[in-house]
């Protein structure tokens, strides 16, 4: 029941004229990420409406921030813009590995940044929990005590004032783990030619999926299931016949919160992620729009110290979500842990 | 079934085109899951656990450390109490054996003085009596000797010698009147 296809193919773009040279030298300084090959091979003969239709189409504007098969490089480096991710298991569309499923198909871009974050973040912490251990002697250098300084502050000013301070460490390895993954994949996306991993709605609603998981077992760990179910209503003073009508129904609205609060979750960290870097194509993509004309003088510039400042509003966007979603991950497992 | 599919109420207006901001590639979620799930693995056994142990320790320690330096703090007040009072102690002692001191010279000197004068004037009684002792044995040998001379004169004159009964009731007389009459 393969409806689309999640991300823009890129065959038949990697296919086409290779001499496109013709992208403004501001976009290439500002941000690579925006680059896409296909447009840049026409945009010399482009009119404004012809480029407007083109830059700030949709198909445009999302192909740079969503998934891909490709990273998008500079044209010194790659005549097409890009740079395939092999196809390891052999995926194609008319041949999936599971005959009828789109299921286990190519490794995209998201996938290798995914693998790439969990590496560096490995390799970084687990250095330095070597240098910690065992008696807790303090690491020398900025960069361990950078380091350390992080997970500290997820462990006292995130973990503790939310769990409690003897619940605290036990959901600790999950939130430091969800924090770390959350922005360094952030973080990523603001190096060109990576990619915004927490900008595709699948990656955050496993995030958020997993805290939901947590939160549930928690609450049922420590209350129950009927006693977690139960726990959904905050204790009222009401009259027998006030409380058969009210109860079922604030069960009702505290269970779909606490699945709306989950789900909120996973769309408020993908919304910024995706929001803020659509926002930088789009004003990369007026200098595309108007290439062709002399007005590329006026725009380029301005659209640069627009980039330059989006940029940065992204950078704290980056860390402040990283923050939001391992603040509310721990702020719900609080709640499971002490009902009302 | 598992392939890409779109939440169907999140569909926004992407344009008709492939672009779809909200598709969910189910591919990607997996790979995220396994990602994730190796992550928190991985990280907790090598990382967090003894990461989080070594905080805990280091925190044990400085905590101990602070204790042990405010009861090193605490014990040196006490000995710096202490040596100022002995200190005090001291001074006070040295000021009263000074005192004390003192107080024996005066007296002594007192003493001393007290005894000086007494020896002087023992001393010069002494003389005195001895002066008056030697003028009265001077006087009686005087008178003596002029008895005698006058006697001896005086028989010389008379032409006979008076015999001694004679002789001694007249020095008898003499001194007698003498002393009488000195």
């Amino acid at each position: 029941m393969r409806s689309k296809v999640p991300f823009i193919e890129d065959d038949k773009e990697t296919k086409d004229d290779p001499h496109g040279t013709t992208h403004s030298d501001e976009s290439h300084g500002a941000d690579d990420a925006v680059h896409h090959g296909d447009a840049a091979d026409h945009s010399d003969g482009y009119t404004l409406q012809e480029g407007l239709d083109h830059y700030m189409h949709p198909d445009h504007l999302f192909g740079h921030v969503q998934d891909s098969h490709y990273f998008e490089v500079p044209k010194f480096i790659s005549s097409t813009g890009k740079v395939s991710i092999p196809n390891l298991t052999g995926y194609t569309k008319e041949a999936p590995m599971i005959p009828g499923m789109n299921f286990i198909g190519r490794p995209t871009k998201f996938m290798a940044l995914e693998l790439l974050a969990a590496i560096v973040i490995t390799v970084a912490y687990v250095w330095l929990a070597r240098k910690v251990t065992p008696e807790g002697r303090a690491p020398k250098g900025r960069l361990w005590n950078f380091l350390e300084s992080i997970v500290c502050f997820i462990r006292n000013d995130i973990a503790v004032p939310s769990i409690g301070k003897q619940d605290a460490d036990r959901f600790l390895p999950f939130l430091l783990t969800l924090f770390f993954f959350i922005i360094v994949l952030n973080l990523f996306g603001m190096i060109p030619t990576l990619g915004g991993a927490t900008g595709a709605l699948a990656v955050t609603a496993v995030l958020a999926v997993i805290t939901f998981v947590i939160v549930m077992g928690v609450g049922i760990k420590k209350m129950g299931l009927v006693g977690f179910i139960k726990a959904q209503v905050p204790t009222m003073d009401l009259s027998p016949a006030l409380a058969i009508v009210l109860i079922p129904a604030i069960w009702a609205i505290e269970v779909f919160g606490l699945f709306v609060k989950h789900f909120v979750l996973a769309i408020r960290l993908f919304a910024n992620m995706f929001a803020g870097h659509l926002v930088l194509a789009v004003f990369l993509g007026f200098i595309g729009v108007v290439a062709a004309s002399l007005m590329v003088y006026v725009v380029g510039p301005l659209v640069v110290v627009v980039a330059v400042a989006l940029s940065l509003l992204e950078l704290f966007v980056a860390c402040l979500q990283a923050y939001v979603f391992t603040f509310l991950a721990a702020l719900f497992i609080g709640a499971a842990l002490h009902p009302h | 079934m598992l392939g890409s599919f779109h939440a169907p109420l999140l569909i926004l207006a992407a344009g008709g085109g492939e672009a779809d901001p909200l598709v969910f590639n189910a591919d990607l979620a997996l790979w995220t899951l396994v990602i994730f799930l190796g992550m928190l693995i991985v990280l907790s056994k090598y990382a967090w656990k003894p990461l989080i142990q070594g905080l805990n320790n280091r925190e044990e320690n400085i905590a101990k450390k602070i204790e042990d330096a405010e009861q090193a703090h605490e014990k040196a007040h006490a000995h710096l109490r202490q040596h100022e009072e002995q200190l005090a102690k001291v001074a006070e002692e040295a000021k009263s054996v000074l005192d004390e001191a003192k107080q024996d010279a005066v007296a002594l000197k007192d003493r001393i003085l007290a005894e000086a004068q007494e020896e002087a004037q023992r001393i010069r009684d002494r003389a005195l009596a001895d002066i008056e002792a030697a003028k009265n044995a001077a006087v009686r040998e005087l008178a003596e000797k002029s008895v005698d001379s006058a006697v001896l004169l005086a028989g010389s004159i008379v032409g006979r010698s008076l015999d001694k009964q004679d002789h001694d009731k007249l020095i008898e007389d003499s001194i007698n009147s003498f002393t009488n009459g000195a």
